[in-house]
Order: C-alpha cells, then structure tokens, then sequence
C-alpha cells in the first residue's frame, strides 16, 4: 500500500505523555551490523589477549600454586613443566601421584552414600543444594569403586590433570567475554561500563581459577587421585558461571536502578 | 559446609595422633588443603552477596503490581478528572475567583461562570467553568480544562487536556496533548491534533488533515472534503475472492484481495495484507498481520485490526449504529472522506484524517 | 570398545549441539523482546457483541481459596448476560461443596458441577463440564488465581480473530517474598512469560496455552469420544501442552495476551515443587512421544515453526538426555579418551546447561526482569544455579514416567499442587 509519509517515531514519550504499561515496552531497535560490532568490540580484547599471552599467564598461576603447595609440600615433590597447548605449551604444575587405598575407597563409598541419604531427606533450604552433593557424591562413588577394582587402569596422574585443568581454564577465559558480551547486548547502558563489567568478571575468573588449581592440586596430593572425577565434572567448570551470573546481575540491577521513572529509555511496541 | 568440614577432618582425624603437629607434611599438607578449600569457597560465595543482601533484606520482593480494576474505559482520564473538580468544588467560589485545592499536590483552579477568553493568552492554572468556555485563537491551557457546558476553542488553541459536559468544538490547528472528552457531540476543525485519546458519548467529527492515536464515539465520522487513497496494486501471489456473494472464514498465509462488489458472510484473516476493493461488504472481521486496505464505499460489520496500517477510503463504514467495533492499527492509520467508524479507533503509531 | 567409545562421543556431540541450539534460540527471544517489534494483542479491540463465555474452575479441596476466585469473577467486567461461571467440585472432601452451593444459590451465574464419579483430574473434570457449558469460548482458571476486573474481556476479545483457537495471558506470582524458592519462581516466570511467551508470539512461532489464565475456542477443540464430545485426554497430564499442538496441527493459532495479568501462587515448599515439575515433565513427554512425528510432517506449519515445536516438546528430555552425557563423558574420560574428547566438550556442555537448565537462559530472566521494571531482585539470579541438579532430578523422574506410560499403556493418576494460602 502507497501510503503518505510519516513522521519517524521517535524514542520519546513525551512528559506530557500517558505512561505506558510494561507489557509492550521495548528498547530502541538496533541493527544486526551495530550489534555484531558491539559485541566484537566487548569480547574480541580479552579473547585475544589470552591467546597472545596464555603461557605466561599459565606460567604466573603455576607458579603461584606451586609457592603455596610449597609451604607443606615438600620442593622435590613438586615442579613446574610445559604442557602442549594450542598454539604455545602452557605451563602445569607437577606433583607425586597418591593413589587411595583400598580402605580409604571403600570409605569415601560408604561416606558418599551416607551423605547422600541425609542431603537428600533434608531441610528445605537444603534441598537444592542436597542435590548438588548428591552429584558429588554420586561421581565420588562411581571413582571410588573404579579405584577398588581397577586402580592401575586410570589413565591420568596429576601433573597430566594439571594440564588438563589449566587447558579447560583457558577455554573458560576466552568463553566468559563472548557470553557476557552476548548477554549484555540487548540491555541498554554504555560501553565503557559493559567493558568494566567483562574486565572484573575475567580477573576474578583468573583468580577464582588460580585458587581452585591450587585447592585441587592439594586434594589430588593429598587424599589421591580420587577425587579427581569430582573436580571435573561437579565442581570444575561448572561453576564458573555463577560469578558470571552474578556479575551480569548486578550489573543490570544497576542499570534498572538507573533507569527507574525515565521514559527516554522505553519504545513500545516497534 | 557442616558435612564438608566434618569430612576432611574425619580424614585428617584417620591420622595417628602423634601427627597432628603442622611440621608433619602430611598434617600441613591438610591444613593448607583446608585453607585453600575456605579460600576457595569464599570467591565462590562472593558473587552471591548481592543477592544474600536482598535475600535477608529485600528492597524489591513485593509481586508485580496488577491494577485490580483495570477496564477499558475511553473515558477514565475524563471521569477520574471530573470527579477530582466535583469532589473539590465545595470549595470553589460562586461565580469567578481563583482558589488553591490539593490534588496530588497544590494546585490553583481559576473559576469561571462563563469564560470567554482573549486570543494568544497562556493560562497556567486549571480551568473550571460553570457554563461555557470560549477561547480566542492561539491561547494556551498549560493544565486541565473542565466545563459544565460546552467548549469551543479558536484555531490553534493548546490544550493540555479539557473535557466537557456539554459539545466540544475544537477550532483549526488546536492541539490537545494528553485527552479530550466530551458528554456532547465533539467537533474537530482541520489540522486538529487530538492528543493520546479523544472521545465522545455522541459523536465524533473530524475535518481533513486531523491527527489522533485513539478515538471513541458512537459515531466517527470524517468530513467530505478528506482525500482518499489508490488501492495497492493486485500481485500474483494474491488470494482473491471474486465478486459474489459467499460464506465463511477466509484465513490464509497469503495477500487477500476482495474483489469489487464482493460480498463476504464471515470474517477474513491472513498473515499478509488484506485488501478490500470498491463496494464490498464482509459481514464479520477483517484481521491481517500486515495492512489492510477497505476501498471507497465499503461496509465492514465487524472489527479491523492490523499488525501494519489501516487505511479506510471514502465512504466506507465500519460497524453499525447502535453497536461498538473497532479499527485498531499498529502503525498507521489513515481515513479518507466521508468515513463512518461506529465505536473505537486506535492505533499505537498516527492517525490521520487525509487532507485534499 | 573402540566403536562404543566412537559411539558415546557422537552422542555427547549431539547433546551438546541441540544445548547449543536452545541457547542460540532463547538468545534469539531475548534480542527480539528487548529491541525487535513487538506483535499486538488485541486488547485494544472494543466491541459491544463480545463472545458468549463459560469460565471453568477446577477445584479439589480448594475451601481456602474458593471464595477469592469466585468473588473476583463476579466482579468481572463481562456483559453479565454472556458469563457463565461453572466451577467444578472434583472430588473434594472439604467444604468446597458447601461454598460453591451458597454462592450457587445467591448468583444464578454461577453454575457448580460436583463431579464424586468417574476419573479425578483436571482434564477429566474440565472434560465433563464441557458437556454443560454454553460459551463459544472456555476460560480457564485454576482455584487459586485472583483475576482483575478486566481479564474475562482481555482474553475473549482475541476470538474475533477467526483463527485464533486459544489465548494465553501472563501468570504472575503473588506470594513472592514467602522464601527463597518463590524468589527463584518469580524470577522464571518472568523470563517464561515477558520474554520466551511474547517473543514466539511475535515471530510467528507457538506461544504455549498454559492451562490458567487462558482461554479456548470450544467449536475447535471439541471431538467425539466413545460417542461423547471432549476436548482433553484424560491421561495426557499438560493438557494445555497437547491443546496447543493439537491446533497448531489444525491450522489454528495461540496467541499470547502479555497485558492480561494475573495473580498465582507458586508453591513455597521443595518437595512440592519437584513433584510440579515432574508432572509437568511427565506431561510434556507424553505430548512429546504423541506428537513430535506429526509436527514433523505437519503441512499446516511452516519451517521455522515445526523447529520451533519440536524444541518446545523436546524441553524436557534435555536434562536426562545431560545426564546422559555426563555419563558418556565419564566412561570417555575412565577410559583415558584424549583430553580434548574429555574437557572441552564437558566445558562446552557444561557451559550450555548452565545457560538452559532453568528453563530460561539467565540473560533472558535478566532481561525480562529489567522490561518489568525489578531492580534488587535481579541480583538473586546466581540462585538460579542451585536448581541445576534439582530440577534435573524431578524432569528427569517425569520423563521416566512418560517413557514408562508410553510403553505400558497405563493410566496416569492426577496430582493436585499444594496451596498454601492462609485463611
């Protein structure tokens, strides 16, 4: 249909305006050209400054696991060496391998067990997070009895773990900036602050991560290889999104705050 | 946590007792294993604090708020107004004055038996007339009008929002920028923009070149002298329906088109555009997800509505006297001359009146 | 072993792809809710010859909550010549009998049918008050709801539009700050109904019939049984899942009504909240293992919307279908399978399921919470991450069940959600 111009519509509502219901409410369009450049813009620094210097960050945070592994294990027990990566080798730690014995085994069985009973028939509060330990517990279990029966075929020690850890933390790091820069896309707020958001989020990834290595390097030398199943699948990179999350939240709570009674902000409808 | 400390000690506690002493490696290997662990947990925790916070002390934990008595009613703005005016009128003098009256904060009404106003004059204050209300070409009502009897403004008047109890003429060029509503007939010169809504108990009349988003009368009608529209040209895709006379739903993912003289006992729907050509009659609804075109002297019985723009050409009417339908629009919509909307026309984006 | 190896591998790759898949398209909702157009509603539709309208509400031992629901209806602003209120007394040991005669006797509106006979359940009660109902249009509401004054209106009004087969408005907790739980509820259906609901409804997709807070077209949803004329099956639990399908299968539309608000009570226990879940799951699979094939084939749907159906019936086998592959991924990693078989893809996995395991992405929760206007309960989303294995527990039990029904034939038994209203 030919219809006779119209006048653009424009962003405002004036203050002379009726205040318009939330159920049509809308942010400004954006096209998908200005969208993809916000969002390399957001994640491709932090992406590519993590492939440009992953082994000396590697390097820093097996050394630093190393100096506190240092004040109880003994220095001939640990080391540092570089592990094959994928473009440069990163750098893990080396530790002793301490294998369970088959008491320790059939009591971490018998603990998992235990424990799931209880987190499972518990308080309310802690039912969410008793089905949590019941995963823990359930992958502990399964390893447990793996190491009862078949110790001499697990295929991994720790130093090979700490490569391996190290390698999935690097695939973290380049992901956390592409996820937060793809959830921070649609919500209105400036650059420099979505920036800020992304940057506080990596350095306490890093650093969350760091003492984490440091934590599971302790267990495996500790209480054995065991647990090792645990750290990858229940309490590894799983959780790495929750600071994500928490961030992100924050930061939209801020925005939200900000924005409170402001109908500059709001379109409706298209 | 409890069960997680509990652990690690018991473990550390299957240790003979000669070896807790922190120089044991195996003791310090344990205790550092449960320090890092803290630690850990700690920076795990850290990014729930926000959210602790508003947990144990909520600041925002009240339910969406649902306005109970949410009905649609054109007359809200006019009604909730009046009422406020006849609630606080006790207070105001008996023939002219200015006096103060606390709304949702103070606010100064002038009082007027009959007000007949000089051109180009700005008033701040609220305006209460006990009769009629006359203004002069270009003045301005910065807040709300109210009279017991009619309006009638000159060209170019401003109203921020004004209702009558009697008629409502509306001069050439006059803008109403929130509502305008009338207990009489409303009668809207050329070029009138008519605010966010604008509705009558009797009628509504409209010259070319008007501007509304949403209007509510009886009966809508446009003036003779608005322009119309060519209809949009026939494509192949089109699903047309020749000019008989039919029953049913027509619902299709392709263009509709009606043909000249088509008549249509049902309602029509699809997922493109609709068009109507001249002289066709649907007894039910017209609904497209894109835009609908009724041609000149059209009678649709039932609502248009359209995700796109409306246009209504001359002479056409939708709805019957007596009765309430309703062209809704998203974007745009535009009426030609001669139009007759029983009831409700709305649209989210402009309407318009078309001018020659 | 190679070839099982190979096997468990592919199978964690298709996992993996179709989280992918759910994450690309909630982030897809999520940019067309904050910036895309928005589809209208009709609400803004006013017409003096509104529908004839037979609102049924089922009710087991619902004396707590009763007298709410019907006192709102009353007060419904409806053309009272064209309202019917049926309620429907199901079994109830309480004194509901008593509170639905009382209001019987003093508002000819209401009309209560008290079924003691035949199968207990919602979609068997709402079966039987089908054959009594006199409205073109059906309207749903569960006990515990408190519908505003306008709603009758906002969600009849829709059946103007000849293809519209039924109508969906948007369900807001009321009992939000009782725990922690409500939080987290409140914070999903936000993200549920402001964003996932209204986005497939503007791009054409299928925006869900949900049970309450909606409403049907009789003529289209009524067939013949054992000679008599019903509309859901009795053994299907989400009768609302199999409506929708079913009219999407028809060629008919569900549109989703976002200003039509209403007041629900979500529950404020654990426990009962899984067994919800797990209904619902179980509904949803049975639908599932029913339909997927004829969506697939489905001459009335168009690509993007068969995709779309399928995704939406699939939902709730993904997080069996993740532990499945948590599994896989165990052997793969027991069996000394290079890291990059191992690692990567739980991370990729892991990554996926964190985005979707709450059955919105946390972007678009964050997003709908920040349309509503919320502020501070925002912050709460890292909650949301507890429920990972929760609710992976519950789905997974339901889709049990479904597969179980599936193969046995057997009947299902209806279960009724808690309430915990106070008197």
């Amino acid at each position: 249909m030919t219809l006779p111009p119209a006048a653009a519509k424009t962003s405002q509502i004036s203050k002379e305006k009726i205040f318009l219901h939330r159920s049509y409410r809308k942010l400004a369009p954006v096209t998908a050209r200005t969208l993809a450049a916000e969002g390399l813009l957001l994640a491709l620094p932090f992406v590519l400054l993590i492939i440009l210097f992953y082994p000396q960050l590697t390097l820093a945070i097996s050394r630093l696991a190393y100096k506190i592994l240092a004040i109880a294990v003994p220095p001939e027990h640990l080391g540092i060496a570089e592990v094959p990566s994928y473009i440069s080798p990163l750098y893990g730690l080396v530790i002793p391998d301490r294998f369970p014995s088959v008491g320790f085994s059939l009591a971490v069985m018998g603990l998992s067990v235990l424990v799931t009973v209880l987190a499972w028939g518990g308080r309310q509060l802690a039912k969410p997070l008793g089905s949590w330990a019941v995963f823990i517990c359930l992958i502990n279990f399964i390893s447990a009895a793996f190491f009862v029966i078949m110790p001499e075929k697990f295929p991994y020690t720790g130093s090979m773990f700490s490569g391996l850890y190290l390698q999935t933390m690097l695939t973290v790091w380049m992901l956390i900036p592409v996820v937060l820069a793809l959830s921070l896309l649609p919500m209105p707020g400036r650059r420099p602050g979505k920036f800020l958001l992304i940057t506080v989020s990596m350095a306490y990834s890093i650093l969350f991560g760091t003492v984490r290595f440091a934590f599971f390097m302790l267990v495996l030398y500790r209480y054995s290889l065991l647990f090792m199943p645990a750290m990858i699948f229940a309490v590894g990179p799983l959780l790495d999104f929750i600071f994500v999350v928490g961030f992100y939240s924050y930061y939209v709570s801020r925005v939200s705050l900000k924005i409170q009674g402001s109908e500059k902000t709001w379109y409706w409808l298209y | 946590m409890k069960n997680l400390l509990l652990l690690l000690l018991l473990t550390s506690a299957a240790q003979p007792a000669a070896a807790y002493n922190l120089s044991d490696p195996e003791t310090a290997a344990t205790v550092l294993t449960l320090l890092t662990g803290v630690a850990w947990l700690a920076l795990l925790i850290v990014p729930f604090g926000p959210g602790i916070i508003e947990l144990f002390y909520p600041r925002d934990k009240m339910p969406l708020n649902i306005n109970w008595n949410f009905v649609k009613d054109p007359f809200y703005f006019f009604k909730s107004f009046r009422a406020l005016m006849l609630a606080k009128s006790y207070y105001f003098p008996k023939d002219s004055g200015t006096v103060e009256i606390q709304l949702s904060r103070p606010e100064k009404v002038d009082v007027f038996r009959r007000m007949e106003g000089a051109p180009e004059v700005n008033y701040p204050n609220i305006v209460y007339a006990k009769e009629t209300l006359t203004c002069g070409e270009g003045s301005v009502f910065v807040k709300e009008v109210y009279s017991l009897g009619d309006i009638t403004s000159g060209p170019a008047t401003v109203f921020r929002a004004a209702g009558a109890e009697g008629a409502f003429t509306l001069g050439a060029g006059t803008q109403i920028t929130r509502w305008a509503a009338a207990e009489g007939p409303m009668l809207a010169g050329e070029n009138v923009s008519l605010g966010v809504s604008a509705a009558s108990r009797k009628s509504l009349a409209l010259s070319a070149g008007c501007s509304f988003h949403a209007l509510f009368a009886p009966e809508i009608s446009t003036g003779p002298s608005a322009a119309d529209l060519p209809p949009p040209p026939a494509l192949p895709g089109d699903t047309e329906l020749p000019p008989c006379r039919t029953e049913g739903l027509l619902v299709t993912r392709a263009p509709v088109r009606l043909l000249a003289g088509t008549e249509l006992i049902g309602s029509v729907k699809s997922h493109s555009s609709v068009t109507l050509e001249d002289g066709v009659k649907v007894s039910g609804g017209i609904f497209a997800e894109g835009d609908i075109f009724v041609g000149r002297n059209c009678r649709v019985a039932g609502n248009v509505f359209a995700q796109g723009s409306v246009a209504i050409n001359h002479g056409t009417e939708i709805g019957a006297a007596g009765g309430i339908k309703s062209v809704v629009a998203k974007r745009r919509i535009l009426l030609g001359g001669g139009v007759k909307v029983f009831g409700h026309i709305s649209t989210q984006g402009r309407g318009e009146v078309l001018k020659a | 072993m190679v070839l099982a190896l190979l096997i468990l591998k592919i199978y964690v790759n298709i996992v993996i792809a179709l989280m992918v898949l759910y994450i690309a398209r909630q982030f897809r909702f999520t940019m067309n809710r904050m910036s895309g157009e928005q589809k209208m509603y009709y609400q803004d539709i006013m017409d003096s010859d509104m529908p004839s309208v037979t609102v049924l509400v089922p009710m087991h031992n619902e004396e707590l909550v009763a007298l709410n629901v019907l006192e709102r209806l009353l007060d419904a602003d409806y053309p009272k010549e064209r309202l019917e209120i049926i309620p429907i007394n199901d079994h109830s040991e309480d004194k509901t009998r008593e509170i639905l005669d009382k209001f019987a006797a003093e508002h000819p509106a209401i009309r209560p049918l008290h079924r003691y006979a035949g199968r207990r359940g919602k979609p068997a009660a709402i079966n039987e008050a089908l054959q009594r109902a006199t409205g073109e249009v059906i309207i749903v509401f569960d006990a515990d709801y408190r519908p505003p004054r306008g709603i009758l209106r906002d969600i009849a009004v829709c059946f103007k539009d000849p293809e519209v087969g039924a109508v969906m408005g948007r369900v807001v907790p009321e009992n939000v700050g009782a725990n922690l739980l409500t939080r987290m509820l409140d914070l999903e259906r936000s993200g549920g109904y402001q964003v996932d609901q209204q986005a497939r409804y503007n791009l054409g997709l299928l925006p869900q019939y949900g049970g309450t807070v909606g409403g049907f077209r009789k003529s289209y949803c009524l067939h013949t049984v054992d000679g008599e004329k019903v509309c859901f099956d009795p053994n299907i639990l989400t009768e609302d899942t199999e409506l929708t399908i079913k009219l999407y299968l028809q060629g008919k539309q569900v549109v989703y009504a976002n200003r039509a608000e209403c007041y629900e009570e979500v529950p404020e226990d654990w426990d009962v909240r899984g067994r919800q879940i797990r209904r619902w799951a179980r509904g949803h699979t049975q639908v599932m293992f029913r339909y997927l094939p004829q969506i697939y084939r489905s001459k009335m749907l168009t690509r993007r919307q068969k995709l779309d159906g399928m995704l939406l019936l699939v939902l709730y086998a993904m997080p069996p279908l993740f532990f499945l592959a948590v599994a896989a991924l165990m052997v793969l990693f027991f069996a000394g399978e290079p890291a990059y078989a191992t690692l990567l893809p739980v991370f990729f996995l892991t990554v996926a399921f964190n985005a979707f395991g709450n059955f919105s992405a946390f972007f678009q929760i964050g997003a709908a919470t920040f349309i509503d206007g919320s502020t501070y309960r925002i912050r709460l989303l890292p909650f949301l991450m507890m429920n990972v294995f929760f609710n992976g527990i519950y789905i997974s039990d339901g889709v049990i069940d479904a597969a179980l029904d599936h193969v046995s034939g057997r009947a299902t038994v209806w279960q009724k959600t808690m309430r915990f209203r106070k008197k």
